[in-house]
């Protein structure tokens, strides 16, 4: 089993330093991704998805930093490596894309030297000779245009970002991510920014990506929609911590965790058409400062006295876990 | 970016042309002082002696007629004899204009030399020592008179440590027997093959270029270190960090181009005030260019001459805005002209 994890998280802390205290974005979160395997990850903004990622890619900022926890990438804990090491590991091994491709790509530089760039930094298959250098780096970059479903990619390699649609930008921008071949894709809200009909053409192209070369994708989004699509695993985040994580299926069939059951219920769906949608009455707390209690607990139609201390992740069936004391395990699913 | 874009800019300097030469013509003409009498300054001439003197130079005409004999013959380029050497003013300009433009550009390039990589690297470093140093050096550079700055350092290196010359472009003796090509003495001295001319030049333009330089590069890195600050916070830059891309190449090539877009319009604005200070400049290290020439002028009333020489001014503003806008559309491909 262990052979196919691929990236191990455990215990990840990352916190902010501001003038109103310190921020805990992301509070004790462990993620597993197997060798090959598409993990979604769900929850509103400020919920710790995308800090987390930045964090295993070494990209938190200034005045954020990683306070506790171990990242191991394929054997190697990430927060051991040289400022050098991981650098030339960012891209190589785990890339990224970003949620909206119109300021992650650079206005000033064509496409192509965006492309380029990255092959020059990470394909060690190119030639050493100039001329023979520069023509495999067009060769590879037309190519990985058109793997992404960018017409004659030859010529609009000398087109910059401004002179493409949203769709293809992000396809761009998949394709650079994509360019060295990594073992691992996060993709951060790859679809938040585009039109419904253009999201399902892009996530239909990392899933198809993601079977040719066999990489490990990390789908961070707000929409279950999207995980119930694509998603082998799904793992649910509120305030800085895990809620919820299991198969996609059965955590969107039986959610376990109040919070999940409040995001599904909360999805417009055809076959409740004329019903009021639901959604989560409160708000998110304030990461200052939080109290040591069920992080959902003011918003949680369910909580109780019980739930005033801090809660753990429970067993909640094959799998399965949930960050909730009132979990009941159905005795048939007992593993 | 088109040839009709270029005529479009020549076409706008003709009511920028005409304004500037009507309020030259005023402040002029507005301004105490005699040119007649200046010349005459202590000799004894008739009435009738003076009176033709004022007819030679045509200032016994109005004020208006003369503006508008003064409009016509510029139109065919003729801009008038200099009141003060009794040869035509655009030869007297022309002579002098090669040591201007050649002490501007190395005043500029010494400005943006400096101020973008102490910019880029203040912004780097914000809030470090390095950038509160060049903070304060930044205030300093804008605030300093040129001419108290200008002699300050002349006191230092020309006078106590003897290093540089105190005045001039270069050594009378050794200028002799270089063919003037271009009449940039850097260049000529170079062509010419004559290395010791060369360093004299460059010894002698040091110290103006520098004192002249000096506030452009102070905005110049003001402007680089908030373009950059603004810049490293862009979401490219953490894409091209994702890609383990290298600092250098995030800092110099993704960062820096995006920031140099508001340092060009401001460097090529800051260019045109050089010229503005060249007037102080020259008179304070004695520089043979334009400017001092025209501050000479100005205390004999040779009006024309100072009539032509800001016309020309004004022209090279306007075009170093147009060249500004060119450049503009390089660094920022979303724009176009």
């Amino acid at each position: 089993m262990s052979d196919d994890i691929l990236l191990e998280v455990r215990g990840l802390r990352t916190v902010f330093d501001t003038r109103s205290g310190q921020v805990c974005a992301v509070d004790g979160v462990d993620v597993t991704v197997t060798r090959g395997e598409c993990l979604g990850i769900v929850g509103e903004s400020g919920s710790g998805k995308s800090v987390t990622f930045a964090s295993v890619m070494g990209l938190v900022r200034s005045p954020g930093r990683i306070e506790a926890g171990e990242i191991v990438f394929d054997g190697t804990d990430l927060r051991k490596l040289s400022p050098r090491k991981m650098q030339a590991l960012r891209g190589r091994d785990i890339a990224m894309t970003m949620q909206d491709a119109l300021t992650a790509l650079n206005p000033a530089l064509t496409v192509g030297e965006q492309l380029a760039e990255m092959l020059e930094a990470h394909d060690d298959d190119l030639p050493r000779r100039r001329g023979a250098r520069r023509a495999a780096i067009q060769a590879r970059s037309v190519e990985m245009l058109t793997l992404v479903g960018i017409p004659s990619a030859g010529d609009r390699l000398r087109q910059y970002p401004h002179e493409f649609s949203g769709g293809m930008r992000q396809r761009i921008m998949i394709a650079i991510a994509l360019a060295s071949k990594p073992r691992l894709l996060i993709a951060d809200e790859p679809t938040t920014a585009l039109d419904v009909t253009i999201q399902a053409q892009v996530l239909e192209l990392i899933s198809k990506l993601r079977a040719e070369l066999g990489m490990s994708v990390v789908l961070i989004t707000h929409d279950l929609g999207v995980v119930a699509e694509h998603c082998d695993r799904v793992m649910v985040m509120y305030a800085g911590q895990v809620v919820e994580e299991g198969p996609t299926a059965r955590v969107i069939r039986d959610p376990r965790h109040p919070y999940t059951r409040g995001l599904l219920a909360s999805i417009p769906r055809p076959a409740l058409r004329g019903q009021p949608i639901r959604p989560i009455d409160g708000q998110v707390p304030d990461l200052v400062d939080l109290p040591p209690q069920c992080r959902f607990l003011d918003r949680c139609p369910e909580a109780g006295e019980a739930c005033r201390h801090l809660i753990d992740m429970h067993p909640a069936g094959p799998a399965r876990r949930a960050r909730c004391i009132r979990i009941a395990v159905p005795e048939t699913e007992k593993a | 970016m088109t040839f009709t874009r270029f005529l479009e800019r020549l076409l706008q300097l003709i009511p920028v042309l005409l304004g500037v030469s009507v309020i030259v013509f005023v402040m002029m003409a507005l301004t105490p002082g005699d040119p007649v009498q200046i010349m005459i300054g202590d000799q004894i001439v008739t009435p009738e002696q003076e009176a033709q003197m004022r007819r030679d130079l045509g200032l016994d005409r109005p004020v208006v007629e003369r503006f508008f004999v003064f409009l016509g013959n510029a139109l065919q380029f003729d801009f008038g004899q200099s009141f003060y050497h009794r040869r035509p003013v655009a030869e007297v300009i022309l002579e002098r204009l090669p040591a201007t433009i050649e002490l501007t550009v190395v005043a500029m390039l010494i400005a943006l030399f400096t101020a973008i990589p102490l910019g880029v690297l203040a912004a780097v470093r914000k809030n470090s020592i390095f950038d509160r140093i060049a903070t304060v050096g930044g205030l300093l550079g804008v605030s300093l008179p040129g001419f108290w700055f200008g002699i300050l350092l002349l006191m230092l290196f020309a006078v106590h440590l003897n290093l540089l010359p105190v005045a001039g472009r270069i050594n009378y003796g050794i200028s002799q027997g270089i063919t003037p090509y271009t009449h940039f003495l850097l260049i000529d001295t170079l062509l010419n093959g004559r290395f010791d001319a060369f360093r004299n030049a460059l010894a002698h333009i040091i110290l103006p270029a520098i004192t002249l330089g000096l506030p452009m590069t102070a905005i110049l890195m003001r402007v680089t270190r908030t373009a950059m600050l603004e810049v490293l916070r862009a979401d490219y830059v953490t894409f091209a960090q994702a890609k383990g891309l290298s600092r250098q190449r995030i800092l110099w090539r993704h960062a820096l181009k995006n920031a140099l877009i508001p340092t060009v319009s401001v460097a090529a604005i800051e260019t045109g005030s050089l010229l503005g200070g060249n007037m102080i400049i020259e008179t304070v290290f004695g520089w043979p260019g334009l400017g001092r020439l025209v501050v000479e002028s100005i205390f004999v009333r040779n009006y024309p001459l100072v009539q032509a020489a800001v016309l020309l001014y004004a022209v090279i503003y306007v075009m170093l805005n147009f060249f500004a806008d060119i450049l503009y559309t390089i660094l920022n491909p979303r724009v176009k002209l």
